[in-house]
């Protein structure tokens, strides 16, 4: 098989994922209230809003609202977006060249700076070389991204910005380019059309209002590739052929560089599509900051003001992009690695369903109707398919069949398990579920007392380990300090920051309006009048005078809650569905994949905001809904990953053959030896579903504005920003870093403990 | 004499604590000849190699003894003397040749890079004709087509015929092949064998072959050092080994073999956990014929064309 015609074939198969971000999108524009709210005033008439209803095709079924939601897609009608007076298409085109420019920059710069950077830390591992590139790159990804723009504007821009003559945001000197001197516009990439203008003062003015913005978005990328290209190096180093040309007398900087780089390229590059996704999410907080009139600054602004057909637009846009990224990492990685079949193996269904749905798009792009009836008649199709399968099946050999299906009872036992558990922590009693948790585990505990005195002491040499490991690990043991420190803040929060008189939520801060336009400074240590009353706040105030040390205080709080359940409650759905697509595999393995395929397709926080911001309800709970729907995919793929690679492992194989049954093995066999990445992958999102909520906190949305949480206060400290005050920012956006930086230590030090490779 | 190894002694710094992996390993290989060296698995064969060209893991270390390769000192060398010992004057095949050849670059260009390094050639051209050269030395169908393949395109024979002819790109002294036939079908495990016995024939190549199975040794070596857990407890030209094995172990170890009696005669005891060697002989807990001093001192390798490291026994 040619290249081009791979190209094409994975082409076809975006198809359908395409296909269901549709789904994802106009589920959201039905989860909002009544679409014409908004138009409803005291003086329309029944008649008016029946009209407004036809009008926006309300009066019509589902089915119907999605076919022309598809009809009108494809003729290139997005929607109107009221924000800026323009239809959605309009105005995507219009902002994209900004965007694609900083972002483009941004991947150039990052990938650039990364690829030496993390070879260079993997040669050196574990010397204090490796130690601060891997700091430096933890807190990369650590940082939150607008807390890191707002510093650099801060500093950079405001502070010495006589001396820097850095701009404080927007992508050009309105003067110059709009009065003074204007030069043709023809790709809207402005660094090009200047270079094609040949004038070096439009250039570099560009170029200056680029630098910041760029190197805010580039930093975040820059560190995952560092830790993806250290990690693969790592892995390549080891091999056999390093040794190989060792033995040749190849030179090191060449053993590095001709064979240990070029192989660990490979599995970096199938990640850089991830980090591409993260310049997207990147791109929707830097552009907010140095208010860049691109794409995600549009879309927020949409986002504020319930421009739905603006949101939808621009997160199916984001969707697009991703796959589109995502198609070209898939190319390129086939064109590094020879050993990639490019003809592979694609079952018979997949490419039934890509067919079908590209038949599908046609039909419904030349009319409603006909889609419409196509797509009816598909379902009907598939499930009477499926039914007649069935009963093919049960006529064939009925005992064996009705075995079988006693067999697999507890999958859909579990399943109903894991509903329960999920919406029982969601309703509030998670407490009492992990201490019924804990119970079930000292029962089991007294019942097997005997087998657990046994393991006692090969476990304890495993403690021992372990607990030497951490001690070689300086960046982890700095993790675990830091993450206790919150914990304790969280804990004695009631002390730390007791509640104000007549105070009920200790969630809500209190506002002190008097404060709104006048600051109060921190006071640090000194905050008691002459005569002990308390004078003043410790670490300042922001606007609406919340006070900015009972929000860190009890924000840990938010942070913790938040984090903890969405993790738990997503874990628990991941691993039930990870292990059974990863286990049976087959189509269940298929169609869940599918799905995780398509809520991958739109970036994380581009997904979590587009749903808090349609669905615009203020409990903390719609939060943590955004954010499991964001979270749930990507984890199940990291437990269906596992589970695939332990099922065919020889000793999971050897305890079919001996006659256990599946239950057995996935409980005895494949789910403990999954646990490791799965217990990796949870520690690191502890912190990075904390960078979510601060995102989507500083751009305003999430939980009310009175919530105690980081991301909102940095958000209504920025407001003051150009008058100096540069606390109210910072020392929230310091509190989130410094969480994500913990738990991303943690993560990464388990690793290397968890990892049985690394005994030395 | 080609290769001289003297009292060698390394040893492993681990978590766990040191492991002792040699302990006074001595041996020569002279020029010509295809030098076995036999041993279980663990016992120290590769630790050897990489003692020998100083491409040990970092934990390793060597701490005394001496390495001579005609007469040079290898453990003293620099490191830059060292890359041109390294597949100039000593190279080296691996058990697995897939995973031992680099996936992502041209077979072709693996020998090349090889033969650059070693070779003063004037251009690319020298090169390609130097590369497809060697291949056809080891006897390659079609080498012109094998350049440009990659290695996961080729059979595991073909495979280790590109390592060896990779190896031989720098024109060696000595090849070490590490097992090098361990990953391989029988009947492609043959043909190698036979390949290294052209080479020594055709090119005077000398080879210091390291192995488990006493089948290839017998069939391909001159003479034979046998290793047990980091010691080198005999040597022997190979037909003498076969047919008046002098030390306990080795006796064990060929009583062991199919065929060798009626019932399967396995070796006693088990292999010593080199973090806590045992004192004095390291083969003594498993041995018939201990005695106090061997739990003591351990014995020297004693002798001239044959040599035995035992107390009890005359070589």
């Amino acid at each position: 098989m040619k290249l081009w015609q791979y190209v094409l074939r994975r082409l076809a198969f975006t198809i359908p994922v395409m296909l269901g971000v549709t789904l994802i999108t106009f589920s959201l524009s039905n989860l909002m209230g009544d679409p014409v709210a908004p138009y409803v005033t005291e003086k329309s008439t029944p008649e008016q809003i029946e009209e407004l209803r036809k009008l926006h095709n309300l009066d019509k079924s589902l089915p119907v609202r999605y076919f022309t939601y598809i009809n009108n897609l494809l003729h290139g009608e997005w929607g109107y977006s009221q924000t800026i007076n323009q239809p959605v298409s309009d105005a995507i085109v219009l902002k994209f060249a900004a965007t694609l420019e900083l972002s483009l920059l941004a991947f150039a710069v990052a990938v650039a700076t990364a690829l030496p950077l993390g070879i260079f830390s993997s040669v050196k591992h574990n010397r204090w070389e490796d130690h601060w590139i891997r700091l430096f790159a933890l807190f990369g990804s650590a940082v939150p991204i607008f807390w890191f723009a707002l510093i650099l504007k801060y500093f950079l821009a405001f502070q010495w910005g006589d001396t820097t003559n850095l701009p404080l945001g927007y992508r050009y000197d309105a003067i110059l380019w709009d009065l003074e001197d204007p030069i043709e516009q023809r790709t809207g990439l402005l660094l090009v059309d200047a270079l094609l203008a040949g004038s070096w003062v439009h250039f570099k003015d560009a170029l200056m209002h680029m630098l910041l913005p760029a190197t805010t978005l580039a930093y975040a990328s820059m560190a995952t590739t560092i830790r993806l290209m250290r990690g693969s190096m790592l892995d390549v180093l080891e091999q056999d052929f390093v040794r190989t040309a060792r033995a040749k007398g190849l030179p090191e900087r060449k053993v590095v560089v001709n064979h240990a780089a070029r192989n660990a390229m490979i599995p970096t590059v199938t990640l850089l599509g991830l980090a591409f996704g993260g310049l997207l999410n990147g791109s929707v907080l830097t552009e907010t900051v140095w208010q860049w009139p691109g794409l995600g600054l549009w879309a927020v602004t949409a986002m504020r003001n319930l421009d739905t057909a603006a949101i939808l637009g621009y997160t199916l846009f984001a969707g697009m992009l991703y796959v589109l990224a995502n198609l070209v990492v898939d190319v390129a990685y086939a064109w590094l690695d020879p050993r990639v079949e490019l003809s592979g193996d694609v079952g018979l269904a997949e490419w039934v369903i890509a067919g079908m749905s590209l038949v599908l798009v046609g039909v419904t792009w030349i009319s409603v109707d006909l889609g419409l009836g196509l797509g009816k008649l598909l379902l009907y199709a598939l499930l009477l398919g499926a039914l007649a399968g069935l009963g093919w099946q049960l006529r064939r050999d009925r005992e064996d069949f009705l075995a079988q299906l006693r067999e697999y009872l507890w999958v859909p036992l579990l399943a109903g398990g894991t509903v329960l558990a999920v919406v029982g922590i969601f309703r509030g009693y998670a407490t009492g579920m992990v201490l019924l948790f804990v119970l079930f585990l000292l029962v089991r505990l007294a019942l097997n007392w005997r087998d657990f005195v046994a393991e006692i002491p090969p476990r304890r040499a495993e403690l021992r380990r372990m607990a030497h490991q951490l001690r070689r690990n300086p960046l982890a043991l700095l993790g675990l300090f830091i993450a206790l420190a919150i914990l304790l803040v969280a804990l004695m929060a009631p002390f730390l920051a007791p509640l104000e008189p007549g105070q009920r939520d200790a969630d809500r801060m209190v506002e002190h309006f008097e404060f709104n336009h006048d600051l109060q400074p921190p006071c640090y240590w000194s905050c008691t009048g002459e005569r002990g009353e308390a004078d003043g706040y410790i670490l300042g105030s922001t606007s609406k005078g919340y006070d900015i040390w009972y929000g860190i205080v009890w924000g840990s709080r938010t942070s913790l809650d938040v984090a903890l359940k969405v993790v738990i409650s997503g874990t628990f759905i991941a691993v039930v569905l990870g292990v059974i697509s990863g286990y049976y595999g087959g189509r269940v393995d298929e169609i869940m994949m599918r799905i995780t395929d398509v809520f991958l397709a739109i970036p994380g926080l581009i997904l979590a905001l587009a749903i808090v911001a349609v669905t615009n309800n203020p409990s903390i709970e719609y939060l943590m809904y955004a954010l499991i729907i964001v979270w749930w995919p990507g984890f199940t793929r990291i437990v269906r990953a596992q589970a695939l690679t332990v099922r065919n492992l020889p000793y999971v194989e050897a305890a079919r053959a001996a006659g256990a049954s599946d239950f057995r093995i996935i409980f005895r066999h494949v789910l403990p030896n999954c646990l490791t990445p799965v217990v990796v992958a949870a520690t690191m999102d502890m912190g990075s579903i904390v960078l979510v909520l601060a995102g989507l906190g500083y751009l305003g949305f999430g939980g009310g504005p009175d919530l105690a949480e980081w991301g909102k206060l940095v958000g209504y400290g920025q407001e003051h920003l150009l008058a100096g005050d540069w606390w109210a920012f910072f020392f929230p956006g310091l509190a989130i870093a410094l969480w994500a930086l913990a738990f991303y230590l943690l993560g990464d030090g388990l690793r290397d403990i968890l990892d049985p490779r690394q005994r030395e | 004499m080609m290769l001289r190894v003297e009292n060698l002694v390394t040893r492993f710094h681990t978590y766990d604590g040191v492991v002792r992996a040699l302990e006074g390993v001595s041996f020569e290989v002279r020029e010509g000849e295809i030098f076995g060296l036999v041993g279980e698995t663990g016992c120290g064969k590769s630790v050897t190699t990489y003692s020998t060209l100083r491409l040990l893991p970092s934990t390793g270390r060597v701490h005394s003894g001496r390495i001579t390769l005609a007469g040079e000192s290898l453990l003293d060398a620099s490191e830059s003397r060292m890359r041109e010992v390294r597949g100039g004057e000593i190279a080296m095949i691996f058990q697995d040749p897939l995973s031992a050849l680099n996936p992502v670059m041209r077979v072709g260009d693996q020998i090349a890079e090889a033969v650059q390094l070693h070779d003063d050639l004037p251009d690319a051209e020298a090169v390609a004709a130097r590369v497809e050269e060697v291949l056809g030395q080891v006897r390659m169908p079609d080498p012109a087509g094998a350049t440009r393949a990659f290695p996961h395109e080729l059979s595991g024979g073909m495979q280790q015929r590109v390592m060896i002819a990779m190896a031989l790109a720098g024109r060696p002294k000595l090849l070490i092949a590490d097992e090098p036939t361990t990953a391989l079908d029988v009947t492609i495990q043959s043909q190698v064998l036979q390949l290294l016995r052209q080479l020594k024939q055709e090119a005077g190549l000398t080879v210091l072959l390291i192995t488990h199975d006493l089948g290839v040794v017998a069939e391909l070596c001159d003479r034979v050092a046998v290793m047990y857990a980091g010691t080198i407890v005999e040597t022997a030209p190979v037909e003498e080994l076969f047919s008046d094995p002098k030390h306990p172990y080795t006796q064990g170890l060929l009583a062991a073999l199919p065929g060798a009696s009626e019932t399967l005669a396995p070796v006693p005891g088990r292999v010593p956990d080199l973090l806590a060697p045992p004192s004095g002989c390291r083969f003594n807990p498993r041995c018939p014929l201990a005695v106090d001093r061997c739990r003591e001192e351990p014995p020297a390798l004693r002798g001239e064309a044959r040599q035995v490291a035992c107390h009890e026994v005359e070589p």
